[in-house]
């Protein structure tokens, strides 16, 4: 089975690759050429260069040469064996193994990432997603720069922007995940006159995958503003100092805010695409958690108690197995019923 | 669930072409042929049609002819069947073919070859009739007859097997079966994932009838990847619309939340479908199937577009799961998104949702306390759809959260309109007017608050308002309260409402009310103030007003003359307040701060530094508050005690141009304390020549100009001797006024203008100033307009007197009447007496009449009373033309005057000797003798008193000696004797 990849003739930023002789068993993706007078080639890619692809007419990848851009209309590419393998695996969601294949598969095929959209780089690509579902997002931010050696098309460029900033939470670098969650929203006067903001600003449209992530990376970095936040209030109040008073009223008051920010934004990464991605819904979940446990109004609003027991129980309903983290436990108590007037 | 054939199990052709080209007769053969063709064409009703006859014309002799072969036709027959869904029937034929045509030992032609095939497809058909435990029954015989591998799927067997346990109640065994298929995904063929998914739906069907979450959430967790499919094919296999009815059926029972949600997260989005569309279109394809890929992602756009997707029905699931769980938030969350996604979207009977989605949205924000996000929708809501049934809730929504943000003059406008549209005794109505009423108070609109609020307790006194209703009607009270009696109405009210509502939030804020009423009662009850505030103190320590409240006990200290402690609540309240940034409170507490330290010092108890001190204190934290002027003004004598007096005047002027430059009321005392300071320290002509210097400043504003040149004016009458010189300076001053363009002074300068000008006798002058005020209609605000009143109305009466005739009156009554509406109580009566006077001066007796006697009428009215009997009396009189009746009446409004105001000579002199006459020419001589001798009596000694300058009390006497004479009264003169009691 063949897969039939177009590939655009406009390529640009290609590295070069090393033609001064082209080792023996160089590894080698079976394709078929497309001529831009219809004429086809069967050749096996073994990397490129800057105007071109490498080609052999051998499996074992020797005697390669190059083969202008310019000569070539598209290709079609004939899935190797370990790459059907890998996307197995990832189909059926084992996240860990697939990320392996791909990791190996993109250093088998390391000399081909240079062509737009090939194997390698879609591979470079997907092992950033497994990472990103494993939650491994210290390692997905140093994939993340092997993914810029790859050449992917506009159509990976969302989604590539956005494991940046899930490297950004691996490496907790919040304020940088807070500027790229900032980048995806509206501008404060786009809102319309009459119109009050919402506490936090609207994104623009975005697929619902993207919206998800985008919510939730910002309820991550709000959480963590407001964790800031809270330290350096706390810091003021306890220099007692009464000419602070106005700055730690009016920090308070943004503090409440972001803690909303965040509340909202991991409810949307819980719903925006049915909650379809267990991982973000476990980790909105907790971390929802983790905002209410340090709101103080938590012990008098009726409301905010039974928020906290409904994502308790909903935790554990939905993770028969993990046991809700011990300081939680305490939200597993049914608030009492609100007061009726 | 019916089940499908499995793949291995079809059309029994090749077996009925072999038995019949072999054994049978041309017309079996053919008719058999015929069959088998018309099945392979899908044309089962015909197929059934042809095998039936078949059976018919070839039954009897079958099993002696065609042998244990001819079960094949009655298994053909069945397949027909359970293709046209006749599955009773298809069991009976599966069953003959396996009963009634075993295969013979050691025959090899004749042979049944679909026998066990029969067994399973019967056991397919029982399943279909809903038999499951004979189907279970059926395929356990087949399992045991150990037939072929490759004859059936082994997954298909247990599918159905687990399917028929499950359905049967045998959860265990079911969920065993069908776990073992899906421990075998990846061998699985299409059609085999298909059939263990709709295994997986029946296994979730139980789960939630039996209410069995746990167990189900754990499979779907187990099987997550085998249940994922793409989302295209989710789609194509109906899996999306599956899920979406076991959500609906999961959502309506108690405990299934966790589970709904988790059945709805393997729904794909359908923007997942684009997603997967145009990945395809990414592929080569054929320029047809290209196109077909095209349509139907245009198709799709389309109906996102238009909300014609399932995400929709998918998205209020979910919302409501949230709900359910007490959890707002998710539902907000997905509201929100729906209302910028499906702009467009229907309901069910063609309606727009978007509306309704953007109300849920606001309602959803406004619970979890999001009030920023809940009156983004709101308003959105409010702006789109201005005409929409729940347009009032969402105004009511709105309401709320601008009530609860402060938003108070939103809600005032809102209100406005609303409340005509609510039906009274609605809950919308009750929320609105407690809302309006609220408002009101909290914008200290106290007069409207107390109308609104009084009409929220009448019309809902089980109101789940009421204890902030009749918290806001008692503070209002206490705002408005003006006389003891009515402080002592307001404090049993508040007495109530802390009785009834001990554990309200509330309770801090009618605790300092009712504190502050026992300190405003004229006998101030001090200590019972104290008791309050000590429970303030106590109990609610964490209340906001408690900086008020021990503000309050500096304020009660103060006036039971503790000086000390009164200092030290004033330190305390300071403290309170910069803590909570309570500006308001910190400046009052630094106001009275100065104020007990300059006059510690003032009596050299303690150095100016301190009071200077606490002036600093104000300079470096809240320069610029509205209270300057106050601060400043108390600090004047400080700072000139500390030789900050230049600094003084100079923070004066400045604050008096920001003053004006505010337009604030306060702007004239300002201007009077700086002219008192400035010339205590500098002197009363340097003043005057500042003043005039502060008139040059052409960056001033000019009613600051205008303030300071009546300062002049005022500065130069007390200072100046009388003289040219001064008349001079006067009239230089007041043409400089007139300078002005009327439209930038403050209604309060026109008014003081104009009153200048009429106490300067400049009448016609003055008019434009008060027609200035008035023409400004509300922007001159009520109480200033009473004083345009007044002036109009004196200028009307005087130029009717001036030129003699009832014109002038008119108007000047008309102006009275408004007059009556808004100014002052002083006013009215002054205003009232002048027309009075006025009427009398021309002579319109009956006019004249009308008005004393209204003026008489009048409780509230004292300054003129004599004057006012008197007047009256005089007016009855000259207007009686010798109607004895209106000279009796004249007689009573005299007898008023004098027997209550004697002491005022110049009304009660004539009154009494006026009576007396009138009694005299009634011919009540004896009477009129009396009351005569009384006056004489009371009044002689004041004879020749300036305020008599008519000489009634000497006309008196001598009415005295000769009415004696003339009625023959022998008896010593009144003037002899002691004075009677």
């Amino acid at each position: 089975m063949k897969t039939k990849v177009i590939l655009p003739l406009f390529l640009t930023s290609l590295l070069a690759i090393a033609t001064k002789g082209v080792a023996q068993n160089i590894p080698s993706i079976a394709a078929n050429i497309t001529k831009p007078d219809g004429s086809n080639v069967a050749v096996y890619v073994v990397g490129s260069y800057e105007d071109g692809i490498m080609e052999s007419r051998y499996a074992s990848g020797v005697q390669a040469k190059q083969f202008p851009y310019s000569d070539i209309e598209s290709i079609e590419w004939r899935e190797p064996d370990e790459w059907r393998q890998a996307n197995d695996l990832y189909n059926r969601r084992r996240w860990e193994e697939a990320a392996a294949a791909y990791n190996a598969f993109f250093k088998k095929y390391y000399e081909l990432r240079d062509i737009e959209d090939s194997f390698p780089g879609i591979a470079k690509f997907r092992e950033c997603e497994c990472l990103r579902r494993l939650g491994k997002f210290e390692e997905l931010a140093k994939e993340y720069e092997n993914l810029q050696r790859a050449n992917l098309s506009e159509r990976y460029a969302i989604q590539t922007k956005l494991y940046s900033a899930w490297g950004h939470l691996g490496n907790g670098l919040f304020s940088a995940l807070q500027l790229i969650a900032e980048s995806y929203e509206i501008e404060e006067s786009d809102i319309p006159a009459g119109i009050v903001r919402p506490s936090g600003l609207p994104f623009r449209e975005l697929e619902p995958p993207t919206l998800m992530q985008v919510s939730f990376l910002r309820g991550i970095a709000a959480k963590n503003l407001g964790e800031k936040e809270e330290e350096e209030i706390k810091a003021l109040v306890a220099k007692e100092d009464e000419r602070d008073a106005p700055e730690i009223a009016e920090r308070t008051a943004e503090l409440k805010r972001v803690r909303t920010v965040a509340l909202n934004d991991f409810a949307r990464g819980m719903t925006l695409t049915f909650g379809n991605e267990s991982a973000v819904v476990k980790d909105s979940l907790l971390n929802s958690l983790a905002v209410l446990a340090k709101d103080p109004e938590l012990p008098e609003i009726d409301m905010k108690k039974r928020e906290a027991y409904s994502l308790a129980v909903l935790f554990t309903k939905l993770h028969p197995g993990t046991p809700l983290p011990s300081e939680y436990q305490k939200f597993l108590t049914p608030p009492p019923p609100p007061e009726t007037p | 669930m019916i089940p499908k054939l499995g793949r291995k199990l079809g059309v029994a052709a090749l077996a009925l072409i072999l038995f019949t080209t072999g054994h049978a007769s041309a017309g079996i053969a053919e008719d058999l042929n015929k069959a088998v063709q018309t099945m392979e064409n899908g044309k089962w009703e015909e197929a059934e049609t042809l095998l039936k006859k078949l059976i018919v014309d070839y039954k009897d002799q079958a099993f002696a002819t065609y042998g244990p072969a001819f079960g094949v036709v009655f298994y053909n027959l069945g397949y027909c069947q359970m293709q046209i869904q006749k599955f009773g029937e298809a069991a009976k034929n599966f069953e003959i073919c396996y009963k009634e045509y075993p295969n013979i030992e050691g025959e090899t032609e004749k042979v049944n070859r679909y026998r066990l095939q029969s067994l399973y497809l019967w056991g397919l058909a029982e399943q279909a009739q809903e038999e499951y435990a004979g189907a279970l029954k059926i395929y356990e015989k087949f399992f045991s007859e150990q037939p072929d591998r490759s004859e059936y799927s082994i997954y298909s067997l247990y599918t159905n097997m687990g399917i028929c346990q499950a359905k049967i109640g045998k959860m265990d065994e079911g969920v065993r079966l069908i776990t073992e298929v899906f421990e075998r995904f990846d061998r699985l063929n299409p059609s085999e994932k298909r059939d263990i998914f709709k295994a997986f739906i029946v296994l979730t069907e139980k789960w939630i009838e039996l209410n069995q979450p746990g167990d189900a959430i754990k499979f779907m967790n187990a099987n997550e990847f085998a249940l994922r499919y793409s989302a295209i094919d989710t789609r194509r296999n109906g899996f999306d619309q599956q899920l979406l009815r076991l959500a609906k059926a999961a959502v309506e029972q108690e405990n299934l939340q966790a589970l709904t949600l988790k059945l709805a997260s393997f729904i794909p989005r359908t923007e997942d479908i684009l997603h997967e569309l145009n990945e395809m279109l990414l592929v080569r394809q054929s320029d047809s199937r290209a196109a077909e890929l095209r349509k139907q992602i245009e198709q799709i756009e389309a109906d996102v577009v238009a909300g014609k997707v399932i995400d929709l029905s998918v998205f209020q699931i979910l919302a409501n799961v949230f709900q359910k769980l007490g959890n707002f938030r998710g539902s907000y969350a997905i509201y929100d998104y729906m209302s910028r996604r499906y702009p467009k979207a229907l309901d069910g009977e063609g309606k727009p949702l978007h509306p309704r989605i953007l109300y849920a949205a606001a309602h959803s924000a406004f619970v979890v306390g999001d009030l920023q996000s809940a009156q983004y929708h709101a308003l959105i809501f409010l702006r789109d759809y201005p005409e929409h049934e729940l347009k009032e809730k969402v105004q009511g929504l709105l309401l709320e959260h601008l009530f609860a943000l402060g938003e108070y003059e939103r809600c005032l406008e809102i209100t406005e309109n609303l409340l005509p549209n609510l039906k009274e005794g609605s809950p919308e109505h009750d929320m609105a007017l407690y809302i309006r009423g609220g408002s009101l108070f909290y914008d200290a609109q106290f007069p409207e608050a107390q109308k609104e609020l009084e009409k929220h307790i009448a019309a809902y006194p089980k109101s789940q308002y009421k204890e902030q209703v009749t918290y806001y009607h008692a503070s209002t009270g206490m705002k408005l309260a003006e006389t003891d009696a009515q402080y002592a109405t307001v404090g049993i009210s508040l007495d109530e409402w802390l009785k009834e509502f001990a554990d309200s939030a509330l309770r801090p804020f009618a605790l300092l009310d009712r504190a502050t009423v026992y300190f405003f009662r004229e006998e101030a009850q001090n200590e019972l103030a104290l008791e309050k505030v000590a429970e303030i103190e106590s109990k609610h320590s964490d209340s906001v007003i408690l900086d008020s409240a021990v503000k309050l006990k500096g304020d009660i200290q103060s006036a039971l003359e503790q000086y000390a402690e009164a200092e030290e609540s004033y330190k305390t309240a300071l403290s309170l307040a910069k803590q909570k940034a309570n500006d308001g409170v910190a400046v009052e507490a630094l106001l009275q701060l100065i104020n007990l330290a300059s006059a510690a010092a003032a009596k050299e108890e303690r150095p100016w530094v301190e009071a200077e001190a606490y002036f600093n204190d104000y300079l470096a934290n809240y320069e610029g508050n509205p209270r300057e002027p106050n601060v400043v003004a108390s600090s004047l004598e400080t700072l000139g005690k500390v030789g900050r007096a230049d600094e003084g005047i100079s923070r004066m002027e400045d604050m008096i141009i920001r003053l004006g430059n505010a337009q604030s009321a306060d702007l004239e005392k300002a201007v009077n304390t700086y002219g008192k300071f400035y010339s205590d320290f500098q002197g009363a002509d340097k003043l005057i020549e500042r003043l005039k210097w502060h008139h040059t400043q052409d960056q001033y504003p000019d009613r600051v100009r205008a303030w300071f040149l009546a300062l002049r004016v005022s500065t130069i009458q007390e200072k100046y001797e009388e003289g040219p010189r001064k008349n001079a300076e006067i009239k230089v001053t007041m043409n400089a006024l007139q300078d002005f363009d009327k439209s930038d002074l403050a209604p309060y300068l026109l008014y003081s203008i104009g009153r200048f000008m009429i106490e300067g006798g400049e009448l016609p002058a003055a008019e434009p100033w008060f027609a200035e005020i008035v023409n400004r209609g509300e922007a001159a605000g009520e109480a200033t307009k009473g004083y345009a009143y007044w002036g109009l109305a004196k200028i009307g009466m005087a130029k009717a007197v001036e030129q003699g005739n009832a014109a002038g009156m008119k108007e000047a009554v008309e102006f009275y009447e408004k007059l009556k509406n808004v100014g002052d109580r002083n006013q009215q009566e002054e205003i009232l007496a002048d027309i009075g006077r006025s009427f009398g001066g021309l002579e319109l007796w009956p006019e004249a009449e009308k008005f004393w006697e209204e003026y008489t009428q009048n409780k509230s009215f004292n300054r003129f009373n004599a004057e006012a009997w008197y007047s009256l009396g005089y007016a009855r009189e000259m207007g009686s033309k010798g109607d004895p009746e209106k000279m009796a009446e004249a007689s009573v409004a005299y007898s008023r005057c004098y027997t209550k105001y004697m002491q005022f000579i110049r009304y009660s002199a004539p009154a009494w000797r006026r009576t007396a006459e009138i009694q005299w020419n009634r011919n009540e001589r004896e009477n009129a003798y009396t009351i005569i001798k009384l006056m004489v009596k009371r009044m002689w000694k004041f004879q020749g008193h300036e305020e008599d300058p008519d000489d009634n009390i000497g006309a008196a006497v001598k009415l005295y000696e000769q009415w004696k004479v003339d009625l023959g009264k022998d008896e010593p003169d009144v003037r002899s004797g002691e004075e009677e009691a």
